[in-house]
């Protein structure tokens, strides 16, 4: 089946893509095309709109085939208002319905033959329903279903041409009131929406002839419906604080989702629906307006135009659901605009608002571009103190920007599954004192640990609304002692973790989180507010944008802090060889027989050192190839790590390293050199963390489907909570951290030795004592 | 001849520094602590110690919040403010042997505010273990001039 082609109609219209088309001159092409494409002998396309006719310029029938005028068919006529009001009252306007005609055979001279029917659509877009009437000729068509395709792609049709009738509408405003409109939203345009939003309020009580204006906006966070301006500015004290935030179902929601503007004369009949939905904010509201003398209301959707195709990329659309409700108590007052230019308002306004935040988006980008380029630059000098510049001047500028007074940000410990705190505008201990400015990185939060750990945990933002927090006890609050806590509004921001792609390193999907705080000194019309939509957009606008930034700077940390630590621990075999060297020489020189353990310093010295230095690759877990051969534990492995370790132990700790009987054992086809880094992993890690002078233990044993070498030590053990992280990367529990310093990653290494073999590397028991078991599969056994 | 002088040396690395206390041995009576919580309270204890020697990044003692020690990465700089007032009052010299950047730990060890004459700052790298005895000599004899 072929498609309509809008590009088509408009040609036979002879206009080019853009220009104002007359509706009623549209309509005709529409139907000219549908009805050669379709086959159709003849189409009838009516618009009709609610509550009252809005197009004095189309006619309410649109003459095609030459035979039908306007008194052409009442009873036609009639189907198709109800099949419109069915569409409407059954379907919320949002499905397309569709009847065969089974009325007269004949109308206004042109008979339906045998093999010919009547359809009728009935197509909802905006506040157009366009009602289709076709007679086709079945002989000519497809029978099964054709009408249903058609009728979609006449709904597509119409919905593409309604951008140009609403220009021609737009032209029916009287010019000098369409400038002024426009005016006062490119004035309002030009400053912060979060601030703006009651201004707007003002043009559309000007322009509408209201008492009251309420614009009320979907907080996709909070899940609900939120009074985000007002005129005048005193009007929401109508609203009891509890009763701000209406949920589902109100008008608002109602208008934004089906696209129509609505208009309801008779608020008694109105009043009665609201209190049987048994809402109480609903009820409530419905019982104030009446005391206030509210006879009627307009609600306008505030509809976000389509975006345009050449978006920059950086661009993040502002996903507005919002609906500006009108209030009158003198319904003569009101400005009576057609339906459609309500739309056109609500569009403009919602451009307005989207516009605003993109121009807002471009100054926090720009802001944030320089800021980054300026911590670029300099960041070669003395990165630890213009990082904390850099973080100081982050936190501004979310301040700026978003208009709030108190910012702190998280980010996620380079060794734990936790949050430090990197800058805060002020922390205070909750019941205590303010937190010293050299010591906030002692502020941390663990995974699920409030309501912080569990953004961390979730990825998920929380808001928490004024009077929300009661019953919540904060540890760490960024209000002063001076503050009632219960009348601020808090959002919880996660920075999303771009980089790390899925959780295989025990990461969420979160690197860090950026709380921000607001108290009821902020006021919108007369009153403290939660944050708004707005708000919450350009806050994850803002982590999102941040988020690579932070994460180098976090990999710049970890890396400067990996090559410190390295670098540390490598100078102690450095200089244990220069040492032993020096001793070696003196003592030839000096004809004496060089030390006995001389030998055994150097080598212990040497392959230390490899350890460490393999830890910097850059994936040190990944091991690409093995090396297998046939090996002896006792012969090729165990005596090599006798030699140097037994020394090591007996000097570092007083501790003795006992090795089970190897020889009986069968040779192993593996990777000496990786096994040898493994066990020598295990022992070393017995002995940083063994209780002085006591034994470690090495032992082998054969089993049915393998080999099993468990290393045995007593001391400080693995805590229950430590367990699931022990082989996790970069993991170092608090009380490793205590004992020794390193990287975390020795035990993921000697793991992904393990498992390159088709084996394991487990904790076979926690403590007293601490046994890891290598575990060799069957299929490295030699029948040697 | 004369009871050896005592000197305290402090390092967690038993296995690293053995050389140097082996060389110290020869001419000291030398209080080994691979604790800190143990190095201190012989400072304590031996009031007639000549000279301390000191590693920085060490364990901290369990009862010492990490945060106070930086996780252990400064544990001498946390031990030296803990002795600050002896150090000046014995006097107790100090020779801080290090693995980290000295730049660091200078800038840190401007903080315990410890006399800079009572105060070497070496890199362990830099310190050969025939050299530490003759360092140790110098730095006791500049504090306590032998008798003639």
């Amino acid at each position: 089946m072929k498609s309509l082609d809008l590009g088509k109609v408009l040609k036979c219209l002879d206009l080019p893509w853009g220009t104002v088309l007359n509706p009623g001159e549209a309509m005709k092409a529409v139907a000219a095309a549908f009805a050669g494409e379709a086959l159709a002998k003849f189409v009838h396309l009516r618009l009709s709109r609610r509550p009252v006719s809005v197009l004095p310029a189309v006619p309410n029938w649109t003459l095609l085939s030459g035979e039908f005028g306007p008194d052409t068919g009442v009873k036609v006529g009639e189907v198709v208002d109800a099949l419109s009001d069915e569409l409407r009252g059954a379907n919320g306007g949002e499905a397309m319905a569709f009847r065969k005609w089974d009325g007269p055979r004949s109308i206004k001279g042109i008979k339906l033959g045998p093999e010919e029917c009547l359809v009728l659509f009935a197509i909802p877009f905006h506040d157009w329903v366009g009602c289709a009437l076709v007679i086709r000729n079945k002989a000519g068509g497809e029978r099964d279903h054709a009408e249903v395709y058609w009728a979609a792609q006449l709904s597509a049709m119409l919905t593409s041409l309604v951008e140009h009738f609403n220009r021609y509408l737009a032209s029916d405003l009287s010019m000098k009131e369409r400038r002024e409109f426009y005016e006062k939203l490119s004035a309002v345009a030009a400053s912060r929406p979060t601030t703006d939003i009651p201004r707007l309020c003002d043009i559309w009580r000007e322009h509408s002839g209201a008492d009251w204006v309420w614009l009320w906006m979907h907080n996709d966070t909070a899940k609900q419906w939120e009074l985000v301006g007002c005129s005048p500015t005193g009007a929401a004290e109508y609203i009891p604080d509890s009763l701000i935030t209406p949920t589902q179902n109100c008008v608002a929601e109602y208008c934004n989702r089906v696209g129509r503007h609505e208009f309801i004369e008779d608020p008694e009949n109105w009043r009665a629906r609201e209190e049987k939905s048994g809402e109480e904010f609903r009820v409530v509201l419905g019982r104030l307006l009446k005391e206030k003398g509210c006879v009627a209301l307009d609600c306008v959707p505030l509809i976000q135009p389509p975006s345009n195709a050449a978006e920059p990329a950086t661009s993040v659309p502002l996903r507005i659901r919002g609906a500006v409700c009108l209030y009158y108590r003198d319904v003569r007052t009101r400005t009576r605009q057609p339906s459609s230019v309500y739309l056109l308002m609500g569009r403009l306004s919602a451009s307005m608002i989207t516009d605003s935040y993109e121009a807002e988006q471009r100054r926090v980008l720009f802001s944030l571009n320089n800021l980054t380029e300026e911590h670029l630059t300099a960041a070669k000098s003395r990165p630890a103190e213009l990082r904390a510049k850099y973080l100081k001047k982050l936190r501004l500028l979310i301040s700026t920007h978003l208009n709030v007074k108190y910012v702190s940000l998280f980010w996620k410990d380079a060794f734990q599954n936790r949050l430090v705190c990197l800058e805060t505008s002020g922390l205070w201990r909750s019941g205590g004192g303010q937190v010293p400015a050299g010591s906030i990185s002692e502020v941390k939060y663990g995974l699920n640990e409030g309501i912080t750990g569990k953004v961390f945990a979730s990825g998920k933002a929380h808001l928490s609304q004024i009077g929300g927090t009661v019953g919540h006890k904060p540890t760490f609050t960024e209000i002063g002692p001076g503050l009632d806590e219960t009348k601020v509004s808090w959002i919880v921001c996660p920075i999303p973790f771009l980089t790390g792609g899925q959780s295989a390193q025990g990461r969420g999907p979160v690197s860090g989180v950026i709380r921000c705080v607001e108290n009821e000194a902020v006021i919108s019309p007369g009153r403290a507010r939660d944050f708004d939509p707005i708000q919450l957009e350009a806050l994850s606008f803002i982590t999102r944008q941040i988020a690579p930034v932070l994460e180098a700077m976090a990999a710049n940390i970890f890396r400067e802090l990996s090559v410190s630590v390295i670098k540390h621990d490598l100078f102690a075999p450095i200089r244990m060889i220069k040492d032993t060297v020096e001793g070696i020489e003196r003592d030839l020189k000096e004809g004496r027989k060089p030390e006995e353990y001389a030998i055994s310093d150097l080598t212990t010295s040497l392959f230390m050192a490899e350890q460490l230095v393999r830890q910097l690759d850059a994936e040190p877990t990944n091991i690409r190839e093995l090396d297998q051969k046939p090996t002896m534990l006792e012969g090729d492995i165990i005596a090599r790590i006798k030699a140097m370790l037994r020394h090591y132990a007996k000097h570092e700790a007083g501790m003795e390293i006992v090795f089970g009987d190897f020889r009986g054992f069968p040779a192993l086809k593996v990777d000496r050199t990786l096994i040898e880094r493994v066990l020598h992993n295990l022992i070393v890690n017995a002995i940083k963390y063994g209780k002085e002078g006591t034994e470690i233990r090495v032992m082998p044993l054969l089993k049915r489907d393998g080999v099993v070498v468990a290393v045995s030590n007593y001391g400080l053990g693995v805590e229950p909570a430590e367990v699931p992280h022990l082989f996790t990367e970069n993991y170092r529990s608090p009380r490793a951290q205590q004992r020794s310093h390193g990287l975390g990653l020795g035990l993921k290494i000697a793991r992904a030795a393990m498992r390159a073999h088709g084996g394991d590397l487990v904790l076979s028991q926690a403590k007293e004592p601490t046994i890891f078991s290598m575990i060799f599969p069957r299929e490295v056994i030699t029948n040697q | 001849m004369d009871k050896k002088q005592q000197i305290i040396f402090v390092d967690d690395e038993a296995y690293w520094s053995r050389h140097y206390v082996a060389e110290l041995q020869k001419t000291y009576e030398v209080l080994y602590h691979r604790k800190a919580a143990g190095g201190l309270q012989s400072v304590h204890a031996h009031p007639e110690a000549r000279l301390l020697v000191l590693d920085i990044m060490m364990p901290a003692p369990e009862d010492v919040p990490a945060d106070q020690t930086e996780n252990g990465l400064s544990t001498g700089i946390w031990f030296l403010e803990e002795i600050r007032k002896i150090v000046k009052e014995r006097p107790l010299p100090v020779i801080v042997l290090t693995n980290r950047r000295l730049k660091e730990v200078e800038g840190a060890l401007a903080d315990a505010s410890i006399p800079k004459g009572l105060l070497i700052l070496k890199a362990k790298i830099e310190v050969p273990r025939f050299f530490l005895p003759h360092l140790v000599r110098e730095t006791i004899e500049k504090h306590y001039p032998p008798k003639k």
